[in-house]
């Protein structure tokens, strides 16, 4: 049979956690249409002989709804073997939004999820005011990868209410339109309704969906529970340290999850000296389970960190002194950083901020030393042998700060720190990750782009946890990462490398597959800055049949499709 | 949205291991349209509270093959969740082969499986030639569930060489052809192609396929591979403890699993003669996933047993004084039982038959030996304990055979006791079906039918691993018979619970699903005897949409399929 690519030689791991094999995988018409010892070569020809042949990894969780219009590739998720993603999360989409009203959702997503508004300003072109227009849109933006997406609570409570969405509790024909137009996006193939509870604008205020009260939230999953479809996602109450609250908390959400029938979801790290926390939260999930509802947790690889540089953002750029030199090309930036009266003052401050009060990269007002023992230098992909900034510092007699400034110099102001912000502890990450009822999936990809760079999940775990730390084996990793995720967002025809479903790949070498260091790039439209993080050991990332990156290269191919929830896809 | 059939309120076990979720599933058009929370009434609606929902099971080795035409349910498989099965094992099938020398592929299928020639005469209407004709032919059957089929050896080569097939190596154009009919059917959906190296004939001689050397299996090996797909089953060679026979095999056997690149399967069990045999062959398994290929072994989930009852066969049916007995009908029997002096004659014979000879179950001649009591097992309950014959005379202070002949007239002659011909050691078996190159799936069904009944491996998978031991949870029970028996033969679109997939699916109550005791029936095509077993605790056996059995009762349905491999349909 003639097939449009053939991979041959490699080791089949087919996302089950079956036992790796060795076989060849033919492709035809976007599907894998034979695995088995294949002669004839296909209409393109990939050897994977010392590689892993795998089903695409999925990540349940990104807000690339605005940069999906200008990424054609997917990046950075997709430069670590992903060839799905679930976007749309906490409650931050597109849609439903008219084009006049444009500006309340770039409202939400600015704040919430740090993307640019000159970015979506620039490089959205509007032409959807519904759902499911949103989604035909989608279908023909030209894609690298598959996407999925929820309707946003905040885009739909904006739509409906307009700009009392930000300060009122709707009215009982607003909620009406709010359960009714979910209920038509979830049929036209959304795959859920997301919400926050937490989300706050740039001006302090919650966003539009955190307005809403509880009775809103249960009255629009309980309508979407009728379809019979849709996937529940949640930025839930942050109830950390008040045991009374976490109580009535969990006491709502799985009430919610019972009644409804809906798989309900959230993220879960293990906050630092919090355990009871988020173990609560996992015990949580197993009670949901025995109460016969679904509730899954998502889970990340890894610290989640916020970086800085001298590319993108460093701790003081708000700061007087720093904010004059700040604001200069780079060029200019390295030649006064080696001006040593200039160098003086911003040290000075940079050590002793006086009382004064800068608003900080999170929009707060807030002036404090960054605490230098847990900022570690990013100069090795290996997440043990990164040093601490206060560790170097001392080693060489210098302020941590001034450390600062001699790497950022010595390395072309390319130096990027990380601050880990939560799941510091290696085994609290396994235990989460391990839970029965929690996937491995949380980059953010598409959000906070130019603060965070969580999109090395996937090849983190293989680099990590497999390589490492042997925590995991291949196939276990590859299981976390495509089926436990397809199934629990019913991505059905994917997630599993077998006959008849979608010829979503990755081929990598398990020696050598991980995340490279971070750079920064001033590449979004508008010329905003962003993270990007590319990664090695990636022979080739097939979409739907075709070699969307060879090497981690883009070949050119747009194979990537909108998946649509189960009632857009079934007939009758 | 119209659903045909809607399953509520079940825990979804989906196979892949995964926990349990609970949800309603709806089925429509034979396949699974949604698992979530579903408000709408089906066609048929079916409450689930309390039960499992799961994957239909997968039997990878079964013989059906004759059966098939006259069993519409796929009995025994079916009474224990079985949705769909692999026939053709061992190199016996009914093609490639003309009508008129059904006789040759009777002859292997007789006594290698036990499978007797007038059910076969009576039940079978001939109308095939070819592997894919008998495909054909299948797919018009009512069948209730589903079958995928080797093409076997010994079918083939006596198809290609006639007569000759038992007693010659087959000529280079034998041999071409035998490799262009397995290509053939291969392409039209026959599931592989498999051989003996062991069974032999009624006569005592071997059946077609062990005649053939080595370099014809391989031949014909290599050249399914050359289609890129098909599994090759294996019912292996004997290497009487010998260590050089068995290097060679072993060697035999990397060779040719590394250069086909096929998939490659093989029965494995701990024999008593030999108990950490079964070790040596899961080290091969692990040597040839080294070396790149693909084996995997087929395991029990429990200890594989000689049935016997009145109602069916004895140890001493062929002997003096009980063939004229046992020549008689039951009702008789009964009467001839309870006579003291016949009794007596009964059970001296039976305790010292001297240097007599008698024909035995097998059909040779040989010495007449009373059974070993310590090992005759007497079957009051389905699971066990089960206590001896020796053990339970002795306390009782009579012959053994006394005490048979009193517990078969107490139960009215229903009484069944068993002799355990491999893996009696739970151990071994755990370890045998907890390794990654195994599956669980040996039940035999179809063959040897009036002997053993091996039918309920897949509920005793359940009443004993995971209820009684403990030592499986349902998740991993389910998998072992769905998604791994599934992938490793192919059946991409079954052996998981996902939209999109065939609904094949088994309602069960994890607190009762289990083996009921078997019973014997009459009822072949010819009206000879087999032994029947079915399950407890199984709510609904779905295939391709339908209920085929509800609370193991046939419904009438017949939605079963041939199941075709890879290659069909897109040549």
């Amino acid at each position: 049979m003639p097939y449009d690519l053939v991979i041959k030689n490699g080791s089949i791991i087919d996302g089950s956690g079956a036992p790796a094999f060795h076989a060849d995988v033919g492709i035809s018409g976007g599907e894998i249409a034979l695995i088995g010892r294949i002669r004839e070569d296909g209409a393109e020809t990939i050897d994977a002989e010392g590689h892993i042949v795998a089903p695409g990894f999925i990540d349940g969780h990104t807000h690339m709804d605005a940069q999906v219009f200008w990424d054609r590739i997917g990046s950075s998720s997709c430069y670590h073997g992903v060839t799905s993603v679930v976007m749309g999360n906490c409650g931050f989409t597109l849609a439903p939004c008219s084009e006049e009203h444009a500006d309340l959702a770039i409202r939400n997503l600015e704040r919430a999820e740090d993307i640019a508004r000159e970015s979506m300003q620039e490089g959205i072109k509007w032409s959807w005011e519904t759902y499911p227009d949103y989604l035909n849109t989608l279908e023909a933006v030209p894609k690298g990868i598959n996407y999925a997406g929820y309707i946003g609570h905040s885009a739909l409570r904006t739509y409906v209410m307009g700009e009392r969405a930000f300060t009122e509790q709707a009215t009982e024909e607003e909620l009406a339109t709010m359960c009714r137009t979910v209920q038509e996006a979830v049929r036209a193939g959304a795959i859920g309704f997301s919400t926050s509870r937490t989300h706050r604008l740039f001006t302090d205020k919650p966003v539009a969906s955190a307005v809403g009260n509880w009775s809103e939230v249960r009255a629009i999953v309980n309508a979407m529970g009728e379809c019979g479809a849709g996937v529940f996602e949640l930025a839930g109450d942050i109830t950390e340290g008040d045991p009374e609250a976490t109580r009535e908390y969990h006491g709502r959400i799985r009430q919610l999850s019972i009644e409804s029938g809906v798989p309900m979801t959230w993220g879960v790290t293990a906050a630092p000296g919090h355990d009871d926390y988020w173990r609560g939260k996992l015990a949580l999930l197993d009670e949901v389970a025995a109460a016969g509802g679904r509730m899954f947790a998502q889970a990340h690889s890894r610290t989640l960190d916020v970086l800085f540089s001298f590319g993108c953002r460093t701790p003081f750029d708000t700061w007087d002194h720093w904010r004059e030199i700040r604001a200069l090309p780079l060029d200019e930036q390295k030649a006064r950083l080696r001006d040593p009266a200039v160098r003086a003052k911003l040290l000075g401050i940079a050590d002793n901020p006086e009382g004064k009060a800068f608003r900080n990269s999170f929009g707060g007002l807030d002036t404090r030393p960054p605490d230098w023992t847990r900022m570690l230098i990013m100069d090795t992909t290996k997440d043990r042998d990164q040093r601490r900034m206060s560790d170097v510092a001392a080693q060489r007699g210098v302020h941590p700060a001034e450390l600062f400034i001699d790497l950022a110099l010595e390395t072309d102001l390319k130096l990027i720190l990380r601050r880990p912000a939560t799941n510091t502890n290696d085994d609290h990450v396994l235990e989460i990750m391990k839970h029965p009822h929690s996937v491995v999936t949380l980059s953010d990809s598409g959000a906070h782009v130019a603060q965070l760079m969580d999109s090395s999940l996937q090849s983190h775990v293989f680099s990590h946890w497999v390589r490492e730390e042997q925590a995991l084996t291949l196939e276990e990793a590859v299981r976390l990462l495509t089926y436990d995720i397809s199934r629990q967002w019913g991505l059905y025809d994917r997630g599993l490398l077998r006959v008849g479903l979608a010829a979503d790949l990755v081929v990598f070498d398990p020696d050598t597959i991980g995340p490279h260091i971070p750079t920064v790039e001033s590449d979004l439209p508008g010329g905003a800055k962003r993270y990007k993080q590319t990664a090695s050991g990636i022979a080739a990332t097939v979409v739907n049949g075709q070699v969307m990156l060879r090497d981690n290269e883009h070949t050119g191919a747009q194979s990537g499709q909108v998946l649509r929830g189960p009632l857009a896809r079934v007939s009758g | 949205m119209q659903y045909d059939l809607v399953i509520k309120n079940g825990t979804v076990v989906d196979g892949s291991g995964a926990p349990a979720v609970r949800a309603d599933v709806g089925i429509a058009d034979g396949k699974i349209a949604m698992i979530g929370r579903i408000r709408e009434k089906g066609a048929e609606t079916m409450d689930a509270e309390g039960h499992v929902v799961a994957p239909g099971f997968i039997d990878g080795h079964t013989h059906m093959d004759a059966q098939v035409f006259w069993d519409r349910i796929g009995s025994c498989s079916c009474y224990h969740g079985v949705t769909s099965v692999v026939m053709g094992n061992c190199g016996f099938t009914l093609a490639p082969c003309r009508e008129e020398e059904a006789e040759l592929v009777f002859r292997n299928l007789e006594r290698a499986e036990d499978i007797s020639p007038a059910s076969m005469r009576a039940g079978i209407k001939w109308s095939w030639e070819t592997y894919p004709d008998y495909l054909d032919t299948l797919d018009a059957l009512p069948k209730g569930i589903n079958y995928a089929g080797y093409i076997g050896h010994s079918a083939l080569r006596t198809y290609v060489m006639g007569e000759r097939a038992f007693t010659e190596q087959a000529t280079e154009d034998e041999l071409a052809a035998m490799a262009h009919n397995v290509q053939e059917a291969v392409r039209a959906g026959a599931i592989g192609f498999s051989t003996s190296r062991i069974h032999t004939l009624f006569t005592d001689k071997l059946v077609a396929s062990a005649i053939a050397d080595w370099s014809e299996v391989r031949t014909i090996v290599n050249a399914m591979s050359e289609t890129g797909a098909g599994v090759f089953e294996m019912a292996g060679e004997q290497t009487y403890r010998d260590p050089v026979l068995k290097d060679d095999y072993f060697g035999r056997q990397l060779q040719l699993a590394v250069e086909s690149g096929v998939p490659y399967t093989w029965g494995l069990i701990s024999g008593p003669g030999e108990p950490q045999d079964w070790r040596t062959y899961l080290r091969l398994l692990d040597d040839v996933a080294a070396a790149g290929g693909n084996m995997f072994a087929q395991v029990h989930s429990r200890s594989l047993n000689l049935l016997q009852s009145f109602e069916s066969r004895t140890p001493f049916d062929g002997w003096d004084h009980w063939r004229e007995i046992r020549a008689l009908p039951l009702e008789e029997q009964k009467v001839k039982l309870r006579d003291p002096a016949i009794r007596a004659r009964l059970v001296d014979i039976a305790t010292d038959p001297g240097d007599k000879v008698f024909p035995n179950a097998w059909g040779s001649v040989s010495k007449a030996r009373p059974p070993n009591w310590n090992r005759l097992l007497i079957m009051d309950t389905v699971e066990g304990e089960h206590r001896s014959f020796a053990q339970v005379a002795a306390e009782r202070g009579v012959k053994p055979v006394e005490l048979l002949i009193d517990l078969a007239l107490e139960h009215d002659l229903k009484l069944l006791w068993r002799s355990a011909t491999a893996n009696e050691n739970d151990d071994h078996v755990l370890k045998m079906m907890r390794h990654p190159h195994t599956v669980v799936t040996f039940s035999d069904s179809g063959a040897h039918v009036g002997m053993i009944m091996d039918s309920s491996l897949q509920t005793h998978v359940f009443s004993h691993w995971v209820r009684k031991k403990q030592e499986l949870t349902l998740e991993e029970a389910v998998r072992m018979l769905t998604y791994e028996p599934a992938t490793r033969w192919g059946l991409h679109d079954r052996g998981l619970l996902r939209m999109g997939l065939a609904a094949d699916l088994v309602v069960f109550d994890p607190e009762t699903i289990g083996g009921a005791m078997p019973t014997v029936e009459h009822d072949l095509p010819a009206g000879e005897m087999r032994l029947k077993q079915t399950g407890r605790g199984i709510a609904a056996t779905i295939v391709n949409g339908q209920v085929l059995l509800r609370d193991n009762v046939h419904t009438g349905a017949q939605p079963g399929r041939v199941l075709r491999g890879p290659l069909a349909g897109t040549v």
